[in-house]
C-alpha cells in the first residue's frame, strides 16, 4: 500500500483527464504540454483526499509476510498508514505530516520520529522505502518531466521520464513511467540510480474510482533479487472523502491505531 | 682475574669516556623499556576496548549470522548448549545475547541503535560494560513486573537523543519473522566504556524483553565467552567448535576475537613487527655509539697494549680484558637504564598518561577511545628484555676493537706505528 501507489494512481488518472482534452482520445500524436500536466498533477494532489484498505504481500528470499492495512491521505502532506493484521503487528502505524515522519509503536503506545537518515531504509521490511512515503508528494516539485510516445508490448504508450531537479532531496536519479495511451493509467515504473535500474513497479487490475482509472494492484520488484517482491492490492479505495484532520495528530493517530 | 682488575681500572682511568658510553647505553635501555610499556599498554587498551567491552574472547553464533549478521539467524538457548560452550577448557564465563538493529528514540528524535538483549547477571562476568556505568545503575537481575522495561544506554546515544536516567525511550525493531516489534523503556543507567560502538549506539535491555520485541522467545543471536588466556582464543575456539559439532550444534560457529576483529588482530601482529623494527634501529644506533667509544678507547691504548704484550701478556687475556670492559659498561648502563626506564614506566603504568592531550577532538582509534588516561603495561620482561638486549649488543661491539687490538704487533704498537 503505499502512498506511492495512491499517488501514482492519482497521477495517472489526472494525466488521463487532462490530456484527453488535448489529445483527442489518443488518436492525435501531439504530446500534451508538460506544464499543464505538472500543474494539473499538483492541483490534483492538493485537492485530493483518500481512504483505502489494502493488502501487502512481502516476499523475500527468506520469508513471506502478509499485511492488511488502512491508509488515509489528505491534502498535500498528510498521510497515515495503519497495519490491521497480523495481530502481532496490528496498530503499528506510520504518520506523515508536513513536519516529518513518525512510526507509531502500539505496544509502547508512543510515536517515534523517523530520522532523515533512515529515509532510504525499507518500510516495515518491504521493498518500499520510507523515502517513497515522504518524497512521493513532491514528484512534480522535485522532478522535471519529459513526455514522449513509446511502444510497450505492441501498444502505443506515453512515456514520462522524470529527472530530479537540482537540489531535489531524492534518492533516484531517474524514473521512467509508461502510461496507457488512452487513459493515461500507469502501467510500469522503472527507478534508476546512476543509470542502473534498481527496481521496477508493475501496475495492473485497473478499476474506475470516482471517475478515474486506477490500478488496484502494484508490484515492486527490486533489481538483482530474483523472486523477491512486494505486492500491494487495494481491496477498497475512495477518493474525495471526508477525513478527520485529527488522525494526522499524535493523539488522533493513537486512537485510530487502537 | 687479572683481566677483570685491569678492565675495571681501565674504565676508571678515563671516567668521562666511560660515563658517556655507559650513559648512552642507559638512555637507550630506558627508552626501550618505556617504549615497550607504552606499546603494550596501547595494545592492551585496544584489545580490552574491543573484547572485554563488547565481543568477548570467543563468541558463538549461527554460521549464517557469523557471515552476515541478520536477525533471522538466531538459535535456541538452553542449559545443554550453555554447558557445551562453558565446559570448553579455559572458558571462565558465558553469557547469551540477543542482537537487534532498530530505532531507539521518542517523539522528537530517534536514532538507529544497536540493541543488546543481555542477561544482567552473567554479562558482567564476560564483559566490563557494567563497570562503565557513569550515571544511574546497571540493569536489575530481574525484569520489572509492570511498567516500562529497563534500558541502559551509551552516553553518546543519550546525548544524541537528549535523554538521561529516568527518561522514557521507545524501541522499534524488526523481529525474526519480519514483523515490527516495539517496547517502552525507562533509562536506568548511562554507560561509557571507551568503545565508541557501544557508547554511541548501544541500548542494553533484558534478554527477555529483546526476545519479545523480536518474536524469538528462548532464542539468542550469540553467546559471548571470556577465557583464561585471551591470546589463545583461536585454539579455544577450535576446541569449542569440536564440542559443538559433537553435540549436534553444527549449525553454530565458534569464533575467536582474532577472527571477529581481524583488523585489530592484524594491527597487533603488524604492530609487533613494527616494534621489532624500531627496536632493531635503536639497538643499531646504540651499537654504533658504543662501538665508537670502545674502539677509540682501545686505539688510544695501542702503545700500552704493545707494552703489555711485550711484557708477556697473552693475546687471549688482552682479548678478554677488552671484552670485560664492554661487559661492565653494558651491565652498568643497562642496570642504570633499567632503574630509570623501569621507574618512569612504572609511574605511567600506575598513574597513566594523558594521551588525549595529543589528539584532536574525539580521540578514538578503531572504535576505542583514548580520551581517558592510558596506562602502560609492564612486567618483568618489559624491563629485562631491553636490558639483556643492550648488554649483548655492547658485548658484540667490544669484539671488533678487541680483535683489532690482539692483532697488533707489539713492536709497532710500542713505537706508535699503528
Amino acid at each position: 500500500m503505499r502512498f506511492q501507489t495512491a499517488v501514482i494512481a492519482i497521477v495517472a488518472a489526472a494525466a488521463v483527464t487532462l490530456l484527453a482534452s488535448g489529445v483527442a482520445a489518443g488518436e492525435q500524436p501531439d504530446l500534451p504540454a508538460v506544464e499543464e500536466v505538472e500543474a494539473h498533477l499538483d492541483d490534483l494532489y492538493r485537492a485530493d483526499s483518500s481512504r483505502a484498505e489494502m493488502t501487502m504481500r512481502i516476499v523475500t528470499e527468506r520469508r513471506t509476510r502478509e499485511l492488511e492495512m488502512e491508509a488515509y491521505t489528505k491534502g498535500e502532506h498528510n498521510a497515515v498508514f495503519v497495519i490491521r493484521s497480523p495481530a502481532r503487528e496490528a496498530g503499528t502505524a506510520t504518520l506523515r505530516t508536513e513536519d516529518g515522519l513518525w512510526n507509531y509503536a502500539p505496544r509502547a503506545d508512543r510515536l517515534v520520529r523517523i530520522p532523515t537518515g533512515m529515509l532510504s531504509d525499507d518500510w516495515m521490511g518491504s521493498h518500499l522505502t520510507n523515502d517513497d512515503l515522504v518524497q512521493e508528494t513532491q514528484y512534480a516539485d522535485d522532478y522535471d518531466i519529459e513526455l514522449s510516445w513509446a511502444e510497450h508490448e505492441g501498444q502505443r504508450v506515453l512515456r514520462a521520464v522524470m529527472t530530479p531537479g537540482e537540489d531535489a532531496p531524492v534518492v533516484f536519479t531517474r524514473i521512467e513511467y509508461l502510461l496507457d495511451a488512452e487513459h493515461w493509467t500507469p502501467m510500469q515504473g522503472q527507478y534508476f540510480e546512476d543509470d542502473d535500474l534498481v527496481r521496477t513497479m508493475e501496475f495492473s487490475n485497473v478499476r474506475e474510482v470516482d471517475g478515474r482509472q486506477v490500478p488496484h494492484q502494484m508490484e515492486v520488484r527490486p533489481e538483482g533479487k530474483p523472486g523477491e517482491y512486494t505486492r500491494m492490492e487495494y481491496t477498497s479505495l475512495e477518493f474525495n472523502v471526508d477525513i478527520d484532520d485529527n488522525i494526522f495528530t499524535s493523539r488522533g493517530l493513537r486512537r485510530l491505531a487502537r | 682475574m687479572m683481566s677483570w682488575k685491569l678492565a675495571v681500572r681501565n674504565l676508571l682511568r678515563n671516567r668521562l669516556r666511560s660515563l658517556l658510553a655507559i650513559g648512552g647505553i642507559a638512555v637507550a635501555t630506558a627508552m626501550l623499556i618505556w617504549n615497550l610499556g607504552f606499546i603494550d599498554g596501547f595494545f592492551d587498551l585496544m584489545v580490552r576496548g574491543s573484547t572485554d567491552v563488547e565481543i568477548g574472547h570467543v563468541q558463538v553464533q549461527d554460521k549464517l549470522y557469523a557471515e552476515q549478521p541478520a536477525t533471522i539467524d538466531y538459535f535456541e538457548w538452553d542449559d545443554d548448549l550453555a554447558e557445551t560452550i562453558g565446559g570448553t577448557a579455559e572458558v571462565r564465563a558465558v553469557t547469551p545475547r540477543v542482537r537487534l538493529f532498530g530505532l531507539v528514540g521518542h517523539e522528537d528524535r530517534s536514532f538507529v541503535g544497536r540493541i543488546f538483549g543481555i542477561d544482567p547477571a552473567t554479562e558482567p562476568e564476560v564483559t566490563v560494560m557494567a563497570d562503565g556505568i557513569v550515571d544511574g545503575r546497571w540493569l536489575d537481575d530481574e525484569m520489572p513486573e509492570a511498567g516500562p522495561a529497563e534500558v541502559v544506554i551509551g552516553k553518546g546515544l543519550g546525548r544524541t537523543l537528549g535523554v538521561g536516567v529516568g527518561d522514557e525511550l521507545v524501541v522499534i525493531a524488526e523481529g525474526v519473522d519480519g514483523s515490527m516489534g516495539d517496547g517502552l523503556l525507562e533509562v536506568v543507567g548511562v554507560l561509557e566504556t571507551g568503545n565508541s560502538r557501544i557508547d554511541r549506539q548501544a541500548a542494553l535491555l533484558h534478554l527477555e524483553e529483546a526476545q519479545f520485541i523480536a518474536a524469538m522467545d528462548g532464542a539468542v543471536h550469540e553467546a559471548i565467552t571470556a577465557i583464561e588466556r585471551p591470546p589463545a582464543a583461536m585454539e579455544i575456539a577450535r576446541q569449542m567448535q569440536t564440542r559443538l559439532d559433537a553435540e549436534g550444534y553444527d549449525q553454530l560457529k565458534a569464533r575467536s576475537w582474532q577472527e571477529v576483529e581481524p583488523g585489530l588482530y592484524e594491527l597487533l601482529v603488524y604492530g609487533d613487527t613494527a616494534n621489532n623494527v624500531i627496536f632493531g634501529i635503536i639497538f643499531f644506533v646504540v651499537a654504533l655509539g658504543v662501538l665508537n667509544a670502545l674502539r677509540m678507547s682501545a686505539r688510544e691504548r695501542h702503545r700500552e697494549f704493545g707494552v703489555m704484550m711485550a711484557m708477556g701478556m697473552s693475546r687471549v687475556k688482552l682479548f678478554f680484558m677488552l671484552g670485560i670492559e664492554g661487559l661492565i659498561m653494558g651491565v652498568v648502563g643497562a642496570v642504570a637504564g633499567g632503574v630509570i626506564g623501569g621507574s618512569i614506566t612504572w609511574y605511567h603504568s600506575v598513574y597513566g598518561i594523558d594521551f588525549g592531550a595529543f589528539l584532536e577532538g574525539d580521540a578514538t582509534y578503531m572504535g576505542v577511545s583514548f580520551a581517558e588516561r592510558m596506562h602502560f603495561a609492564m612486567d618483568a620482561s618489559t624491563v629485562l628484555t631491553p636490558m639483556i638486549g643492550l648488554v649483548v649488543v655492547t658485548l658484540i661491539c667490544s669484539i671488533w676493537p678487541a680483535i683489532a687490538s690482539i692483532r697488533l704487533d707489539a713492536r709497532d704498537a710500542m713505537t706508535g706505528r699503528t
